[in-house]
């Protein structure tokens, strides 16, 4: 790999060309659904963006758990061809893509994710501070994306059609999404951003959903990914996770318990990284962006594999290389210089 | 020449079967079930009870058939007619795509008279651009594009609509725009034979519990096209819905306000403490 090209720079670069893609790639692929690169990404693509190149897998599950399981449900009779086939075929859809890059649709490819890690650059050039999540606390949050998913993209949808829960609760993952507002807002489309005025479960959905989103933004600056830690994909993802091609893998090796760096490396704060090995150390809330493997100081302990193939392996130079422009938490390296001496000697 | 035109429409007037208990676009019904608000021919759809298929029934003509396109194969398979005595009931068949175009066709010596519209279904397959690309009758007027999924025509936006003749676009042709809410607009079209409709803005405030999700309001609207040649004179429409502005009910300060509120509530995070930080 040349000197200038280290691999965050090529997935900086990468998500760049994602968010173009996912936000503004519907001038470039087409604009009907059946002209996306996907109905089924694998990534937070919003469908309320109008220019968008793909749409998000979240979409088609909430919709067909409300209009076709839920409704079904209620006339169990038409349970099977017509209600299951539409369901199975977004989730193999959705594995046909995921089968290939893992989770790695959130660490290269999510344009959410993408304006959060620029945000926390912006953050270290402002000179915030960093937070983030120990050992003793980061399971107060990792359970949130399980209830996002069982409740707001699943459980809540199928009610709806079940017609137990108002119409107004069929999407209720979409309401709530920072993406929508985000990427809509990149269009320069302030009409997401406006919520109902009447009251009710809809206007308190899109009060949720602002402040969800403006905390978002601001907490980027100080915290990485803030949402991609209570993200349904991420959970989705994390189900499927061990049957992809991608995937991190890290060997045991002498020196781990008395370094670390891996684990300050990582946007995620999974400290497993740190502490595990084998399987366990693929981790559910990992997003396979590489950094602990770019900050792994001994060589080929931690691994990006595709199958049987290494992509990206720890090496010792490469770390030596790496730490020269960056601290494993992101921000640019900071280094004294002596001063000289009055005499000028 | 139009005037006479518009006397020959007056022989196409004549009632039609429509779709029972169906309200397509909220647009008011005179007591003999036709549509009060225009008096240009209409296509008028209704989902059926079952959620393959729907029910179209013509209005303001008397046509034999009603054409159907669909996205796949428009030219061979995915074209097929339906009688319209007492209206047709389209079944999409599957994987045939989302958006299929309707069209009723009356003609008599010296005078064609075209409905069409489209009618969305949850059915994957191709995209409708083919498909609308395509010469279907003499005078077309044709969506560029349709309504994506997730959108929809609604007031106060502007969408354009090509008027072809023969298969080529009419420059400086007129197209008549009325809806249900008793709007009336002319346009006319730029040197690519298109014209941008801007929907007005005509819908009365919304009712207490209306315009949720599920509940959108709704009303149809029809465009129209007349033009001569050959000694022959064509009316051809197109009639689909639109609903109110994208920000109809919504409160964009609201929405800005509890953005606001969510960067406040995260406002200490950016806060810098002399204590270890981590944790």
């Amino acid at each position: 790999m040349a000197n200038w090209l280290n691999l965050s720079r090529l997935r900086l670069g990468v998500q760049l060309l994602m968010l173009l893609l996912t936000v503004y790639g519907g001038n470039l692929v087409g604009y009907y659904m059946a002209e996306k690169i996907s109905q089924n990404l694998p990534a937070l693509s919003c469908a309320y963006d109008k220019q968008n190149g793909a749409y998000c897998v979240l979409i088609p599950l909430q919709h067909q758990l409300h209009h076709r399981v839920g409704e079904a449900l209620v006339q169990l009779q038409a349970f099977g061809f017509k209600v299951l086939l539409p369901l199975v075929f977004t989730l193999l859809s959705f594995y046909a893509f995921f089968a290939v890059l893992n989770k790695a649709f959130c660490g290269w490819v999510c344009p959410l994710g993408t304006v959060q890690e620029l945000l926390y650059k912006a953050g270290r050039v402002l000179k915030r501070p960093l937070r983030r999540f120990g050992v003793g606390n980061v399971g107060r949050v990792r359970w949130v994306k399980w209830a996002m998913l069982g409740g707001l993209v699943l459980l809540l949808p199928l009610l709806t059609g079940m017609g137990i829960t108002p119409h107004s609760l069929g999407n209720p993952y979409c309401d709530v999404c920072p993406s929508r507002l985000a990427t809509t807002l990149l269009t320069a489309n302030t009409e997401e951003l406006a919520i109902r005025a009447n009251g009710g479960i809809e206007f308190a959905l899109g009060a949720v959903a602002n402040t969800l989103f403006g905390f978002a933004l601001v907490a980027s600056l100080a915290s990485r990914q803030p949402f991609c830690r209570i993200c349904p994909m991420l959970a989705l993802h994390a189900v499927f996770r061990r049957l992809a091609f991608l995937r991190l893998t890290k060997e045991r090796h002498e020196k781990c318990d008395k370094c670390g760096i891996c684990a300050k490396a990582c946007p995620m704060d999974i400290h497993e990284i740190h502490t595990e090995h084998g399987p366990k150390a693929f981790h559910e809330d990992c997003t396979l962006c590489g950094r602990c493997a770019e900050f792994c100081p001994e060589d080929g302990v931690i691994r990006l594999k595709f199958g049987p193939w290494t992509l990206f392996r720890s090496s010792r130079d490469y770390y030596k290389a790496r730490v020269k422009v960056d601290q494993p938490e992101g921000g640019k390296k900071i280094t004294f210089h002596p001063r000289r001496e009055a005499s000028g000697d | 020449m139009k005037t006479s035109l518009s006397l020959l429409l007056g022989c196409f007037l004549t009632s039609a079967a429509f779709a029972a208990g169906h309200d397509h676009g909220g647009g008011e019904r005179a007591a003999s079930g036709l549509p009060a608000w225009t008096h240009y021919p209409l296509l008028v759809t209704a989902r059926g009870g079952d959620r393959g298929g729907v029910r179209v029934a013509a209005a303001n003509l008397v046509a034999p058939v009603l054409d159907v396109y669909a996205p796949k194969n428009w030219s061979g398979e995915g074209h097929w007619e339906l009688p319209l005595s007492a209206g047709a009931e389209v079944r999409p068949s599957p994987e045939v795509g989302n958006y299929h175009w309707l069209a009723a066709r009356a003609a008599m010596p010296e005078y064609v008279a075209v409905a069409s519209s489209a009618f969305y279904f949850a059915n994957p397959g191709p995209a409708p651009t083919a498909m609308l690309d395509a010469k279907k009758s003499e005078l077309e007027v044709i969506p560029r594009p349709l309504p994506r999924e997730h959108a929809g025509y609604r007031a106060g936006e502007e969408w354009p609509f090509m008027v072809r003749f023969q298969g080529e676009p009419l420059k400086g042709q007129k197209l008549v725009l009325e809806t249900a809410n008793g709007s009336r607009a002319e346009f006319v079209t730029d040197g690519g034979g298109v014209a941008k409709i801007r929907f007005p803005d005509d819908f009365k405030p919304a009712r207490s519990g209306e315009g949720g999700h599920g509940m959108r309001r709704q009303a149809g609207f029809v465009l129209a096209a007349e033009h001569e040649a050959g000694g022959t004179g064509y009316l051809t429409t197109f009639n689909y819905s639109y609903g109110p502005g994208a920000y109809d009910n919504k409160s964009l300060w609201a929405g800005a306000g509890f953005a606001v509120l969510g960067m406040g509530m995260a406002l200490p995070l950016l806060r810098r403490r002399k204590e270890n930080q981590n944790g």
